[in-house]
């Protein structure tokens, strides 16, 4: 399991309730997250899985410090986030980075990708990469042009990929990557699929990769949490979930991917 | 039971709506420091001014006289009129009635001939018809009503001597000062109509009805008003503030007894107190009216009102 | 720029009539001092209730006749559209200013501060427009500043609802997270990255509201509690020459005139600059 010291994320009885209306007069608690633990080594990539309602999202944004905790422990290289605020808070978050699944919605539609990177650097001076916006583009296959362009200017795949290089110029300890690749095309998919495992190699970054889709989450990571209803009810090396589920819900998730998409999963699409 | 419980919702926010106005109407007029200094003109003296603020109770601290305003207004209380000494009360009630008749006359009016015109023009999208309407409508919210009034004035009762230039007395006196103020209501209630009739013919719903081979007028008017009727009744409620602003000035020109007279009047004396309990008594009808109409909605809204058949 | 000249090639012609003569005028107020006019408030008695030249009794020298003291009821109309509007857009962007920026907190923080924020702007649309303006000028006195003041008063509550719904919808968006991740202050995301995506918007509203507050100042000049003397109002002309409207009938119909078409003249330029946003913000 590795100790504590290479851990750069500890979860411990993580609870996220939030208050819905389901009439209009009473409020109900909604247990989005109820108890999880969870930990990733260094240079882990963990898999996050479960339908939509599972609590992932929850999750992952109250791990990113962006999202409720009401309950629970969270340390992200040894600092608790949720623990912060402010000034302080601000700087630590370049610890811990988050992709999100809509690649366009995450962008300023008004400012161009380079005047985007140049406020992430004024932030967190101490902290950014030393290398110039152009050479961080091409890091993540990207062409130095787009820096002028703003973001209804460039495709979906290069949103993502701006999005991926906004989050790795704080040089994180964790990347959250939420559902990153739901809503690019297939061969785009693969190629997003690729950079997160070259992020992984040249910068001994650990991911935690959230998605409903079993292929890719077979493909690419190490570990795994299954999730239903707010709980972890399996987790474990991802070879082993996949070949010996344990848990029901696990099985029926696995049975419900058509045997074809795990075949491709395997050659390495 | 889902209606009483929106009802009783309704009630408790007009409350807390009227609440807020009243105060917001307190610290507004008194938020400029009191007017003592204004009443008694340049030549005060201190002694002067300082009696006449003890005397009204200007000098007490604003959140006591904030108290005793919130106490009094529970009790029905309006205060006294500064210049007249009389109750507010009293000469708002004296005067409610002809500008009650005079707003109620020119919103039916609006919505009665506003609402024909509105289907009309949806009928004729495009064509003639509603772009005449339409841009009579647009220039109708461009015009100051009074000024409407004063050519209308000029028109019938100046050079054509048709109609009387106002005061009271029988129904001719209303009819100037009536349909002047009904241009306000007319001008949105028409577009509002028009807007709402076009996006329902649209419809695939009336598309449906088509195809079952009702006739053309029938669609029209049976199907599209039901649905286009809902965003109307909202709207006439959220008139009544404007044309009750509205109606001021136009009081004014046909010096119609209203309550336009009374606050030009309130205005021409400094009559602080008279100007505040007519600010709150216009909220509160703004309010109640607001209430109705939110109620009415809950009547005709059908999620509420299949809700309540359960 | 370039844009917005090729987008007015495509108005209808009736707009572009009333823009041009609206630009006209504009231009005539603007340079009014300098313009050969007679002086507004200058008084003539022995001209008094002159009426236009085109009728009998009329001089060339009075172009739209005078009033009871004398003065030119022509040169009145320019040197009010000067006060009219540099009254009605101060309001505006002072009502636009804090209407925005209540309605972008309300927005973006949620919660308590938004409901009271809404509570407090329902109230204050619960009050009759004019019977607030009239409370305050009555207890404040007359003045320019007082005026304006009030305007915008009256004015602020529109803006608040219309930008805490964008600010909501830009929040759904999700790129506030990204930014909040990023590690922005929420004051700057509010103020370098919700503000510009609003600002069409704003813009289009503040169009919008001009013409209302020029209506809204004459009501108020009308009533006697607008614009103070010595300055030049159309709605305190109408107020004066109302009492003689059986005899000098030119008093009441130009200022009148003068008020539909600027106000016209700013709703159709209010029109042609909203679509002119309109359509880059389908890039949105």
């Amino acid at each position: 399991m590795g100790n504590s010291l290479s851990r750069v994320l500890d979860v411990e009885s993580l609870c996220v309730t939030h208050f819905v209306r389901r009439t209009s007069a009473r409020r109900v608690p909604l247990h989005a997250v109820a108890g999880v633990d969870m930990h990733i080594q260094s240079g882990e990539i963990v898999g996050l899985v479960g339908e939509s309602g599972s609590g992932k999202s929850s999750l992952s944004l109250a791990v990113a410090a962006l999202g409720k905790v009401t309950s629970g422990k969270i340390q992200v290289s040894g600092h608790d986030l949720t623990r912060m605020s402010g000034k302080s808070l601000r700087r630590a978050r370049a610890d811990v980075q988050m992709v999100f699944q809509d690649p366009h919605a995450s962008l300023d539609p008004r400012q161009t990708i380079g005047s985007g990177l140049n406020e992430i650097r004024k932030l967190h001076t101490d902290r950014v990469s030393k290398l110039t916006n152009e050479e961080l583009l091409l890091r993540v296959g990207l062409s130095p042009g787009i820096l002028d362009r703003v973001p209804s200017q460039i495709s979906g795949g290069q949103a993502q990929r701006v999005s991926i290089t906004r989050a790795m110029m704080l040089q994180p300890a964790l990347l959250i990557a939420d559902e990153p690749t739901s809503g690019l095309d297939a061969s785009v998919q693969a190629q997003i699929i690729d950079l997160f495992r070259s992020l992984r190699v040249d910068n001994g970054l650990s991911i935690l990769f959230v998605s409903h889709n079993l292929a890719v989450v077979r493909q690419l990571c190490d570990r795994a949490y299954v999730m239903k209803e707010g709980v972890v009810v399996e987790s474990g090396d991802t070879k082993i979930i996949f070949e010996s589920p344990k848990h029901s819900y696990t099985k029926l998730l696995i049975d419900a991917v058509p045997g074809k998409n795990l075949k491709l999963a395997e050659s390495g699409l | 039971m889902k209606f009483f419980r929106y009802s009783l919702k309704k009630l408790g926010g007009s409350l807390v709506t009227l609440i807020l106005a009243a105060s917001l109407a307190f610290f507004i007029s008194h938020l400029a420091g009191d007017p003592t200094v204004q009443m008694l003109g340049m030549s005060a003296t201190p002694e002067q001014i300082a009696e006449l603020k003890a005397e009204l109770g200007f000098d007490r601290p604003l959140v006591v006289q904030y108290g005793s305003f919130m106490n009094e207004l529970a009790h029905g209380d309006l205060g006294r009129s500064l210049y007249a000494g009389e109750s507010n009360f009293a000469l708002i009630q004296s005067r409610i009635w002809a500008s009650i008749q005079l707003t109620m006359v020119a919103m039916v009016l609006g919505v009665v001939l506003g609402i024909p015109l509105g289907v009309y023009a949806a009928a004729r999208e495009g064509r003639l018809a509603d772009r005449v309407i339409s841009s009579l409508a647009i220039l109708g919210q461009s015009i100051p009503v009074f000024w409407l009034g004063l050519m209308l004035v000029l028109l019938f009762s100046i050079t054509l001597n048709w109609l009387p230039a106002g005061l009271s007395g029988d129904w001719k006196n209303l009819v100037l000062p009536a349909v002047t103020l009904a241009t306000i209501p007319l001008a949105r209630v028409s577009r509002l109509t028009r807007a709402a009739m076009s996006n329902t013919l649209e419809d695939q719903f009336i598309t449906a009805a088509r195809a079952r081979g009702l006739g053309n007028r029938r669609v029209l008017f049976i199907h599209a008003l039901k649905n286009a009727s809902l965003p109307v009744v909202t709207l006439i409620g959220m008139q009544m503030g404007i044309l009750l602003s509205g109606a001021i000035t136009v009081e004014t020109v046909f010096a119609w007894p209203g309550l336009g007279s009374l606050a030009t009047q309130a205005v021409r004396n400094q009559d602080l107190t008279l100007v505040q309990a007519l600010v709150v008594y216009g909220a509160f009808l703004f309010v109640i009216i607001n209430l109705f109409v939110e109620l009415l909605y809950g009547i005709l809204d059908p999620r509420i009102r299949d809700a309540r058949q359960q | 720029m370039k844009n917005y000249l090729l987008a007015l090639r495509k108005t209808s012609l009736w707009n572009r009539i009333l823009l041009f003569s609206g630009f006209g005028l504009i231009s005539m107020a603007v340079f009014a001092p300098v313009l050969p006019l007679a002086d507004p408030n200058g008084q003539d008695l022995e001209s008094s209730l002159y009426p236009p030249a085109f009728l009998a009794g009329g001089s060339i020298k009075h172009v739209l006749g005078t009033d009871l003291l004398g003065r030119d009821v022509f040169s009145r109309l320019i040197f009010g559209t000067r006060l009219t509007v540099v009254i009605a857009v101060s309001a505006v962007v002072l009502g636009a200013f804090f209407g925005s920026i209540l309605g972008v907190i309300a927005g973006f923080k949620g919660g308590k501060i938004d409901a009271l924020i809404s509570r407090i702007t329902e109230a204050q649309l619960a009050l009759p427009f004019i019977l607030l303006a009239i409370s305050f000028i009555v207890a404040r006195g007359q003045s320019l500043g007082t005026l304006i003041f009030v305007l915008a008063l009256v004015g602020w509550a529109q803006y608040v609802r219309i930008i805490r719904a964008e600010t909501l919808a830009i929040r759904e968006k999700g790129f506030v997270l990204g930014l909040r991740v990023s590690g922005c202050s929420d004051f700057r995301i509010i103020f370098q990255h919700i503000v510009p995506n609003i600002f069409g918007t704003i813009l289009s509203l503040a169009t919008l509201e001009v013409g209302t507050m020029i209506l809204a100042e004459s009501a108020l000049s009308f009533l006697g509690i607008g614009v103070p003397p010595p300055g030049v109002s159309w709605g305190s002309d109408l107020a004066s020459g109302k009492d003689f409207i059986t005899m000098a009938w030119w008093l009441v119909t130009f200022p009148g005139i003068s008020i539909v078409l600027t106000v016209l003249f700013v709703n159709t330029a209010g029109d042609s600059l909203r679509s002119h946003f309109d359509s880059r913000k389908r890039i949105f």
